[in-house]
């Protein structure tokens, strides 16, 4: 092109080095868009750290809650009762010992007192066996005293060690740490060396304790064919026509989705599920023209070399284009459930919210001002910028079907719904673009 | 102030320095922003989002070339954003003009810049654009072609029409004269 056009020059000699007066205004509308931007990255930057703070302290709580122990079990049971006998210095116990162990003149009264039906890891004072003196005197104490209940059946007031039994039980002590250990004495025998110094009870011997909370963890893959149904909404009534220019030249096929998560279920059928959502929309865009018109300026020269004029070529013939576009997501699900085990079978119903990490675009559409094909794709610097960076917030609804296979694997079926609420593309593009998915998630699910 | 330290005081994001920086080139950048919007509005708009980009990013100057011509690329591109995100709308083009041979180079000459300027205001948007890029700044059609995300012979036709309507304008504006 001649740069020397007449009116070119003209136009560059008139305006290219003018002047206008500027009002101080603008500069006062600068400072102040500077200062509101400033303040609205540092309210972001402090939104993002508490949001951060957030999940870090969830998760804390989350791990608090978690066993330390594989073990559920807080104490093995076996509540003891205080002996009285074993309060009185000088006084002990032998352990239980095999009865022929045992010299034959003591033999008679021990066996009298093991009644038959003996509670199996219960001493009580009516079946232990009479109490020895420490110097291993044969001489043995009176019979042991009776119990509260012996003596109501009985019909008889306690009196001396009877009392004293009596007055420790209406003021009941600590049980004391109960050891079986092998005892000096008159029958060092009567040690049974089939029962371990198992130091149990360290401290209060207490009933089982079960954990109130635990926790099932598992990771999940899995891939689902999706259908996406697409709404275009016209921003503007003026933009009807190109609306169905687009309706007519794009359709919607079949898309797919991958997931991987980590799911926590707990013991009362809570279910976290978190993880990678990755999701892609496959549509067909096809362009025809029977009357295409293209239009070439080829400038000529005069014999001096400069440009004396221009010849424009138009070139009209059919044009057909068909593109496949597709849209990209990835996403952070932060899902929420309810779910139950049935034997092999697990069934669980899940809600929650996806959280747009990712949003591509590849493709072509019709222009809204020209209404023939443009280019979209991200990776474009001259694409039509009709697409947003990044996505709002979708929701996400499913039911989960799990078949307990072998090795903690679990196979899993998972229907599932996704709804994005607000519009793929930009603001001040004439068209709304949304999606609804639905799709079924096929996978499989490891204990861990 | 030298150039050097004004940008080094913006950098620091000096007040003064940034006011100094936004007296100096305001003015003709206003101009620049009158060429391609279709009104004073528009071309104030332009001018605000244009300088608030130079100040934004003027850690990127990096000293290379001219500072007011690294000022005028910047609102230059935030008119062609504005032009992109505003060209969905239809345009009334209208009929083309016929060009005139009996108008002679020197008829344009007698035309004051307020003139100048109100005839480049009444092409539409496009026109405008490729007009201004290649006739008053001086860009090549490959480059345009590049910024505006079109056809090299896009360029070329727009070009050209842009002249003939602009001839047309002027061949009234002579014959009212007359």
């Amino acid at each position: 092109m001649n740069r020397r056009h007449p009116i070119d020059e003209i136009f560059r000699h008139g305006l290219g080095s003018r002047s206008e007066e500027t009002p101080m205004y603008l500069w006062d509308n600068i400072e102040r868009q500077r200062s509101a931007a400033r303040r609205g990255l540092w309210l972001r930057r402090f939104r993002t750290g508490i949001a951060i703070l957030t999940v870090a302290v969830a998760g804390a709580l989350l791990w608090s809650l978690w066993p330390a122990e594989a073990s559920l079990l807080g104490f093995f049971p076996v509540p003891q009762e205080e002996s009285r006998t074993l309060k009185e210095p000088g006084i002990t116990r032998p352990a239980f010992g095999l009865p022929s162990d045992r010299p034959a003149s003591q033999n008679k009264n021990i066996q009298e007192s093991y009644p038959p039906d003996r509670q199996r890891g219960r001493i009580s004072d009516a079946t232990l066996p009479p109490a020895t003196t420490s110097d291993g005197s044969s001489d043995l104490p009176g019979p042991a005293p009776h119990r509260p209940d012996q003596l109501a059946l009985m019909g008889t007031q306690p009196s001396g060690a009877d009392a004293a039994v009596v007055q420790n039980q209406i003021a009941p002590k600590a049980a004391p740490a109960f050891r079986l250990k092998r005892l000096p004495g008159r029958h060092p025998g009567l040690v049974d060396d089939r029962v371990p110094d198992l130091q149990l009870f360290l401290h209060d011997p207490k009933c089982a304790r079960f954990n109130r909370v635990y926790w099932r963890t598992s990771l999940e893959l899995a891939v689902s064919p999706d259908w996406n149904v697409r709404t275009l909404t016209a921003r503007d009534s003026e933009y009807e026509g190109y609306l169905r220019a687009r309706d007519e030249s794009e359709t919607t096929t079949l898309g797919f989705s991958a997931a991987a998560r980590f799911s926590a279920v707990s013991n009362f059928g809570l279910a976290l599920r978190s993880g990678l959502h990755y999701a892609q929309i496959n549509e067909r865009f096809e362009y025809r023209n029977e009357n295409e018109e293209r239009i070439i300026i080829t400038n000529i020269y005069g014999s001096d070399g400069q440009i004396t004029g221009t010849d424009t070529i138009v070139e009209t013939g059919a044009r057909h284009k068909v593109t496949h576009n597709r849209y990209q997501l990835i996403d952070i699900p932060l899902i929420i459930g309810y779910e139950r085990q049935f034997k092999k079978v697990g069934l669980s119903i899940n809600g929650g919210a996806l959280l747009n990490l990712l949003f591509r675009q590849k493709g072509d559409f019709l222009s809204p001002y020209s209404l023939e094909p443009v280019n979209f794709s991200t990776e474009n610097d001259h694409a039509y910028p009709a697409f947003r960076d990044r996505l709002s917030v979708s929701w996400y609804g499913s039911l989960g079907l799990t078949y307990r296979l072998n090795g903690g694997v679990s196979l899993l079926l998972e229907p599932h719904l996704r709804i994005n609420p607000h519009s793929f593309t930009r603001n001040n593009y004439p068209l709304d673009q949304r999606y609804l998915t639905g799709g079924i998630f096929v996978g499989l699910r490891k204990a861990i | 102030m030298t150039e050097r330290d004004l940008v080094r005081g913006c950098i620091r994001e000096s007040r003064e320095c940034q006011q100094e920086v936004f007296r100096r080139y305001a003015g003709k950048m206003l101009a620049v922003c009158m060429r391609y919007a279709r009104h004073r509005m528009e071309a104030e708009d332009i001018l605000q989002d244009a300088f608030i980009k130079v100040f934004d990013h003027i850690e990127s100057f990096g000293f290379k070339g001219s500072f007011e011509g690294w000022i005028r690329r910047i609102v230059i591109n935030t008119a062609l954003k504005n032009y992109s995100r505003k060209r969905f709308q239809n345009e009334q083009i209208g009929l083309e003009p016929g060009y005139d041979p009996s108008l002679e180079p020197t008829a344009y000459a007698m035309l004051h810049e307020e003139e100048l300027l109100k005839l480049i205001a009444r092409l539409p948007d496009g026109y405008r654009i490729v007009f201004n890029l290649y006739a008053i700044e001086g860009y090549s059609h490959k480059e345009i072609a590049d910024m505006l995300g079109i056809q090299e012979s896009t360029s070329r036709s727009q070009l050209v029409k842009a002249r003939k309507m602009l001839q047309a304008e002027i061949a009234k504006l002579q014959k009212i004269a007359v």
